[in-house]
């Protein structure tokens, strides 16, 4: 028997107006979060009330992520790896009014590219970094990045891994303006919480926890993304932010156990700009007299 | 388009100073339009900034500055400035521009506007931080991976480096590509007398729909240049450090590859006419032809003079843009002739020499952290004259 074939270009989706609509279909493999999670930007962005033609200016990196920028019907740039943050400083102080995102890889983003990523949050520079953490090197094959678990197998992994960064603290620590942590699993609320950020005057930072059934979940016994979208769920609780004792690293960091996949992902936004976060690191506007 | 130019004003000091190589590197910046600047401290690179940064502090427009936190968060900062058609540099030495070729590279082949100046100190390494070289020639050309030919520019006085920083902007403009000026520890500091003009002709990059840009008075070519989108502008603005077509996005078939690398070549060697010429001095009645460029010329220069006056017949030939090298200019000069090559290097500048004169050479390649002293070009050209005689 014949094997169909689909003509990709007499198909319609549900976003004509926000995406390339040339570029479609997606690299990525059945089950990857990263189409749910840009679905939650492109939203997110319209809730914001963001200009797709004229203000808009979507940044990525190198990754299964990466490609992302290309695929969205706004300005954008597909940069080398782990240099979207830079990118984007050029691009916000450049242009001012411009609203600059950065979409891009747990690798690209703490592993290369993590020096950019806690000076530009403690420069306080004006942009939204939200990273899709599926705790793997996608693109390259699924080895271990930054915020792999220690008990998990990766094709770098001698033994166990070295212990992952906790991104929200990590962003905390750095002066962030704006933190959260979400999952995949929370599609509904994403877009709201996308666009909150969005607004925010300073430096935005989502982490974005995220599956990639395909190579790292296959090898750790979640290999669909359904499996790991029920996992995530599970585990989400989300955290009240008004206490400062919730705010410790212990109380932020995920928990993962061997046999059972994700245990604990304190969930929710963990810091929102108050006055003493603004007043030492005003967002940058380039050099006005 | 129309005819730009910057007349006197705050950023055009119009005039005579007495001024440093960087500090008239970042005159000729301003000169130039430029209005993005981001960069790492870097001895002898940081008076550039430092000479901007003064003038800037008192500019009433915006002006885009942030100092960065590394060279490669520089480099690629100042590329996403270029996508918001600001005119947009950094400056660095040796193990800042090192850090940098992969944003070269991205630079090159999304076709982004900049200028880097790399002002050369001894290396490899650290090196002799607080010395001259001229050991990154090479670098400049085949510094990041891939194929690419980026317009260098090499300035061997005070006044060329704020020429030569100009015309880096319109090249840069004009062929929508980045440019280098490389100058050197030596120039850096040293101060000359600088004459700024009235009034400086300056290129803005095309816009779509505007028509082409004039560089010189020649039209360039739409094809070979695009125009390009920037952000936030009515078309949308793409690119990617991939494989591109002409909308900015993915196409890694061989084909699109083949004509986007060889397009990017030829826009730059269909115009090689149009970049800073060789200056020929002497070379007329020469015996022997000196290769120099950057402050080992005026060694070389200083030599030749000492010579004549003892009538021997010396010219010295100085690039002043070695990418793309000026080799018909090089072979029509030395055509019968001895030649001599002198660099701060073990032998750089050697390489493009003999490979366009398909021929040996002879060569001082110092490497004392300093200009060749002239009593040493001397002692060798008298020499290659002695060789002569036999
Ligand atoms: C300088 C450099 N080193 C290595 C690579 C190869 N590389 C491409 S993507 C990648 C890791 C991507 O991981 P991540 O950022 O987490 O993105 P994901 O694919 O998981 O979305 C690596 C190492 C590269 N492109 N450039
Ligand atoms: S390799 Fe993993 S991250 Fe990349 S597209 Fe496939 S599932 Fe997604
Ligand atoms: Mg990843």
């Amino acid at each position: 028997m014949e094997s169909p074939i689909i003509d990709f270009s007499k198909l319609k989706h549900n976003f004509e107006k926000d995406l390339t609509s040339a570029m479609i279909p997606t690299i990525w493999c059945t089950g990857c979060s990263l189409g749910t999670n840009l679905q939650a930007i492109i939203r997110g962005a319209n809730l914001a009330g963001y200009d797709f033609d004229h203000e808009m200016v979507l940044v990525s990196g190198i990754g299964c992520t990466g490609r992302a920028s290309g695929y969205v019907n706004a300005d954008g740039f597909h940069t080398t790896h782990g240099r979207a943050i830079p990118f984007a400083s050029g691009v916000r102080i450049g242009n001012p009014d411009l609203e600059v995102i950065v979409f891009s890889g747990d690798g690209d983003l703490f592993s290369i590219g993590g020096n950019h990523f806690i000076h530009a949050a403690r420069k306080c520079i004006d942009m939204t970094v939200i990273c899709n953490n599926n705790s793997t090197y996608g693109l390259t094959g699924g080895q271990a990045s930054p915020t792999s678990f220690i008990h998990t197998k990766t094709p770098t992994t001698i033994g166990q891994n070295t212990r992952p960064f906790d991104l929200v603290n990590l962003a905390l620590g750095a002066g962030a303006t704006y933190v959260a942590r979400y999952t995949t699993a929370q599609n509904t609320s994403l877009p709201k919480v996308i666009a909150e950020a969005m607004r925010v005057d300073g430096f935005a930072f989502i982490d974005l926890v995220s599956g990639c059934p395909a190579l790292y979940g296959r090898r750790n016994g979640y290999p669909t993304g359904e499996y790991m979208i029920q996992n995530f769920r599970e585990a989400s609780v989300f955290v009240d932010t008004s206490d400062p004792a919730n705010l410790l690293p212990e109380q932020t960091a995920i928990e993962f156990d061997r046999t059972k996949g994700y245990t604990r992902i304190p969930v929710g936004v963990f810091r929102r700009p108050g006055e003493d976060q603004l007043k030492d690191a005003l967002p940058i506007k380039g050099v006005v007299p | 388009m129309e005819k730009l130019e910057t007349v006197n004003d705050d950023r055009l000091l119009s005039g005579k100073h007495l001024m440093s190589g960087n500090e008239a590197v970042a005159e000729g910046a301003l000169a130039a339009g430029v209005e993005g600047y981001f960069g790492y401290p870097i001895t002898p690179s940081t008076s550039i900034m430092e000479h901007l940064i003064k003038r800037i502090s008192k500019f009433k427009n915006y002006f885009s500055f942030l100092q960065s936190e590394d060279e490669i968060a520089s480099i690629t900062a100042v590329i996403g400035c270029s996508w918001t058609r600001k005119k947009s540099m950094t400056a660095t030495s040796g193990p800042g521009f090192s850090l940098m070729q992969e944003g070269i590279g991205l630079a090159a082949f999304t076709e982004t506007p900049l200028v880097l100046i790399n002002v050369m100190r001894g290396g490899p390494s650290t090196g002799l931080p607080t010395f001259p070289g001229q050991q990154e020639l090479m670098q400049t050309h085949f510094g990041s991976h891939g194929d690419y030919l980026i317009p260098t520019l090499v300035p061997g006085s005070v006044q060329e480096c704020f020429d030569f920083t100009v015309e880096a902007f319109n090249i840069s403009e004009a062929f929508r590509t980045p440019v280098f000026v490389l100058s050197d520890q030596v120039l850096s500091g040293l101060k000359e007398l600088l004459t700024i003009p009235e009034k400086v002709e300056i290129v803005d990059r095309a816009v779509p729909g505007k028509g082409p840009v004039t560089y010189k008075g020649e039209e360039i070519s739409e094809v070979l240049v695009p125009a390009m989108n920037c952000f936030g502008e009515d078309k949308k603005s793409f690119s990617t450090g991939l494989s591109h077509n002409e909308t900015g996005h993915v196409d890694l078939s061989a084909d699109n590859y083949d004509n986007l690398i060889n397009r990017q070549h030829q826009k730059i060697t269909q115009y090689e006419h149009l970049l800073p010429q060789p200056k020929l001095q002497q070379t007329d009645d020469a015996d022997i032809i000196v290769v120099a460029y950057g402050s080992t010329a005026r060694a070389c220069r200083l030599a030749i003079k000492r010579l004549r006056r003892e009538n021997h017949k010396i010219g010295i030939f100085t690039p002043t843009t070695v990418w793309p090298f000026p080799e018909k200019q090089l072979n029509e000069v030395t055509k019968g002739r001895k030649v001599l090559v002198v660099e701060m290097s073990i032998g750089q500048l050697i390489w493009p020499v003999e490979r366009y004169l398909h021929r040996k050479v002879e060569h001082i390649g110092h490497t004392r952290g300093q200009i060749p002293p002239p009593s040493l070009i001397e002692k060798k050209l008298k020499e290659m004259l002695k060789e002569d005689n036999n």
